[in-house]
């Protein structure tokens, strides 16, 4: 899935912004990075990205929350008096691409099962606009539409199609897919938030113990899981790779997609998978950096950044031919560290576009250099 | 590292992907875009002793020769003047662009872009070429012209001899300036001899005969021959060729996605620029990594060797540190 053009109106910070992602070609470019200081709206286009698609692709992440009043532009004058009260907008110009456009009938055929839907409908060259808004529009008795629901889609019948995604997920874990590849062929979208903290979130070093608590206090109580850590998903990962399970197609497994990734982005370096050892007895991811064999909990931040993102885009679902919005890559990440990043994320993966936001010089640098930035304000204010 | 150009220029893009594909972060290398040749000289005074600096320079239009004797000369001043130079040299062609306009990375890179075959493009670049020849010519002669002049300028006999500066005495522990007097007759004397050897007639022959002489070699190109590839302005080259493309394939509006052909004859050269400079700006990205792909895939020859030896003058350096520390200079991990 591509996208290919956003407006945004009247969302949080943005009264009006009309975002292009294509290039001189009428291309998607595979990365485009927004630059901007603080409270320019970088954040806000990716999360306005992700309120018009969160309910039509049943995409669910907890760090873009449920839209609310205080989300409506609110302009410092008092000038703007109007009869309708305002509401966001947001329109997506998307295109699915020739894999999609053959897989999703595929997947809406092997998981009949799951839905009684028949085939969708063409949609002749993949190309669909989707419009949300924010309030929802009334049902005919007065009661709002849920905040997912989409106002309105052209053409109309090209809603199936976004669900093609979660039945192909659906599918491939009761095993009722007839190749397992589709699932490889068909993108969503994805978030990476900006406030995340590097150590949590990949080797879970920070977590206290009561935190640990009270996390799983809150798993029995709403039926939520903490996000697992990158190490605990590379644990599970090198045990299902030990005992012969975690094949994902052919003689691939999980673990060897990760390293196969890791390995070409971050060559001479290697990812060797989940390893125990006599001095280590709980084991450890480990990598191999010439003669040296060092754990993940030593590995530099730029490794452990690179190896999230391959490890989230892998497991639980592949993310190829996707939508990845990641806000401020450049965190945790020494200047050297953010351009092999900026390199590296076009590999991450196939065929994905990735959507940065950053106020990062070095980082914007890279982009004026291959023409894919975007500025929305100006870095020295 | 220090290069000409600017901050979005051709040799920032393609060093920097190439430097940090091969290298890394080990060592960790800063590319500084310059601007001009004479712009690297006051940088590398600048930052050379704090830190051991890379110099890749324009060859312009001195052989290649001349260029490597002038950089082997600029690399032993600086360092009598204390300035780390790990290496100063110059691009083998005339400047960064001459590697962009190889046909075998232009005319497919090209030809995607523009919609129509790459033999469509090579054949036009074939036709162009001839038509290139006098300017190169003469845009040649000029710079040789530059340069001589400078060798020549008699100006620089102005402080000859003069003895300005103070002479230390160790009885009285004193500085003791020299003589207001005598310095000025010496220096009546040093303007009174550069006034009378102003632009003589033997100079400006030389020029002419550089001129005609770089005609009569270059006027027949053939797309094959390696002369305009190396010697020729490839700046000039792209640009001509983006124009006759533009011309006769159109050009894609941003706004409305149509193609539409431009005109360019009635136009001057500031105007001429001005049209081409978004045309140039949107092709550099599909240009840039076309030549790395190409780069990246040689397995031999005089191309791969001449940019792998650059990663080689770091390499050379990392290791030479590691040897002597046992500490690898990178990031901070």
């Amino acid at each position: 899935m591509k996208l290919h053009e956003i407006n945004v109106q009247k969302f949080r910070c943005i009264e009006n912004m009309r975002l292009s992602f294509e290039n001189a070609l009428g291309q998607v470019q595979p990365v485009t990075v927004l630059v901007g200081p603080n409270g320019c709206g970088k954040t806000s286009v990716l999360f306005a990205i992700v309120q018009a698609l969160r309910g039509i692709m049943g995409y669910r992440t907890d760090d873009v929350p449920e839209p609310a009043e205080l989300d409506i532009f609110r302009s410092g004058n008092g000038e703007g008096f109007t009869r309708t009260r305002p509401r966001v907008s947001v329109t997506l110009h998307v295109e699915f691409d020739s894999s999609e456009l053959q897989a999703i009938p595929q997947v809406f055929e092997d998981t009949m099962y799951l839905h009684n839907e028949p085939r969708p409908s063409a949609i002749g060259n993949g190309r669909v606009t989707v419009d949300w808004k924010y309030p929802p529009s009334l049902r005919s008795d007065g009661t709002p539409l849920p905040t997912w629901y989409v106002d309105r889609l052209m053409p109309r019948h090209a809603l199936p199609w976004f669900k093609g995604r979660l039945y192909a997920i659906r599918g491939w874990r009761d095993q009722k897919l007839s190749r397992l590849s589709l699932l490889d062929e068909i993108g969503g979208p994805m978030l990476f938030p900006q406030d995340r903290n590097l150590k949590t979130r990949v080797t879970g070093a920070s977590i206290a113990q009561g935190e640990a608590e009270e996390s799983r206090a809150e798993e029995n109580v709403y039926g939520r899981s903490r996000e697992k850590t990158v190490w605990e998903i590379l644990k599970y990962l090198g045990q299902l790779a030990a005992d012969g399970g975690g094949i994902i197609g052919g003689m691939e497994t999980w673990e060897g997609r990760i390293k196969e990734q890791f390995n070409r982005i971050c060559a001479p370096k290697e990812y060797l998978g989940f390893l125990y050892h006599p001095n280590d007895p709980q084991g450890s991811p480990y990598f191999k950096d010439g003669a040296s064999t060092y754990s993940l909990s030593v590995a530099s931040s730029g490794e452990q950044v690179i190896l999230e993102y391959i490890t989230r885009m892998t497991y639980p679902s592949p993310m190829n031919h996707s939508l990845v919005l990641i806000d401020e890559p450049e965190v945790h990440l020494h200047p050297g560290w953010v351009r092999q990043l900026y390199h590296a994320l076009p590999s991450i993966g196939q065929d994905n576009q990735f959507i940065l936001t950053t106020h990062s010089s070095e980082m914007r640098e890279l982009a004026v250099q291959d023409g894919v930035h975007i500025d929305l304000g100006d870095l020295q204010r | 590292m220090l290069c000409e150009g600017d901050v979005v220029g051709y040799e920032v893009s393609i060093l920097r992907r190439w430097l940090d594909r091969n290298l890394g972060t080990k060592p960790l290398v800063d590319l500084w875009p310059c601007g001009t040749g004479a712009a690297i000289f006051g940088v590398s005074d600048a930052i050379g002793r704090s830190r051991p600096i890379v110099v890749i320079e324009d060859r312009d239009y001195r052989s290649i020769d001349e260029a490597r004797t002038e950089t082997a000369t600029k690399q032993a001043r600086r360092a009598e003047r204390g300035l780390r130079i790990l290496r100063w040299q110059t691009w083998r062609r005339n400047e960064i662009e001459n590697y962009l306009v190889d046909p075998e990375i232009a005319a497919p890179c090209l030809a995607s872009v523009f919609d129509c075959p790459a033999d469509d493009v090579k054949a036009l670049l074939d036709g162009l070429l001839p038509a290139l020849a006098v300017h190169q010519a003469f845009q040649r002669g000029f710079y040789r012209t530059r340069q001589t002049w400078s060798e020549t300028d008699p100006s620089l006999a102005l402080p000859n001899n003069l003895a300005l500066s103070p002479v230390w005495n160790d009885s009285t522990m004193q500085a003791v300036s020299p003589s207001f007097d005598v310095a000025f007759q010496r220096f009546q004397k040093n303007v009174s001899t550069w006034r009378n050897r102003l632009a003589t007639p033997s100079g400006v022959g030389q020029i002419l005969a550089e001129v005609r002489s770089s005609y009569e070699q270059w006027c027949n190109p053939a797309l094959t021959d390696r002369f305009w590839l190396e010697d020729w302005s490839g700046k000039d080259v792209l640009q001509w060729l983006r124009i006759t493309l533009a011309a006769r394939f159109g050009w894609r509006d941003r706004l409305t996605g149509n193609r539409t052909k431009l005109v360019w004859a009635k136009l001057n050269r500031a105007r001429r620029d001005e049209q081409d400079r978004p045309i140039e700006a949107e092709l550099k990205p599909f240009l840039v990594r076309a030549f790395l792909e190409h780069l990246t895939a040689l397995k031999s020859g005089e191309l791969r060797d001449e940019w792998q030896a650059i990663l080689a003058v770091f390499a050379a350096y990392r290791d030479q540190l590691s040897e002597r520390s046992g500490w690898l200079p990178g990031l901070g991990e």
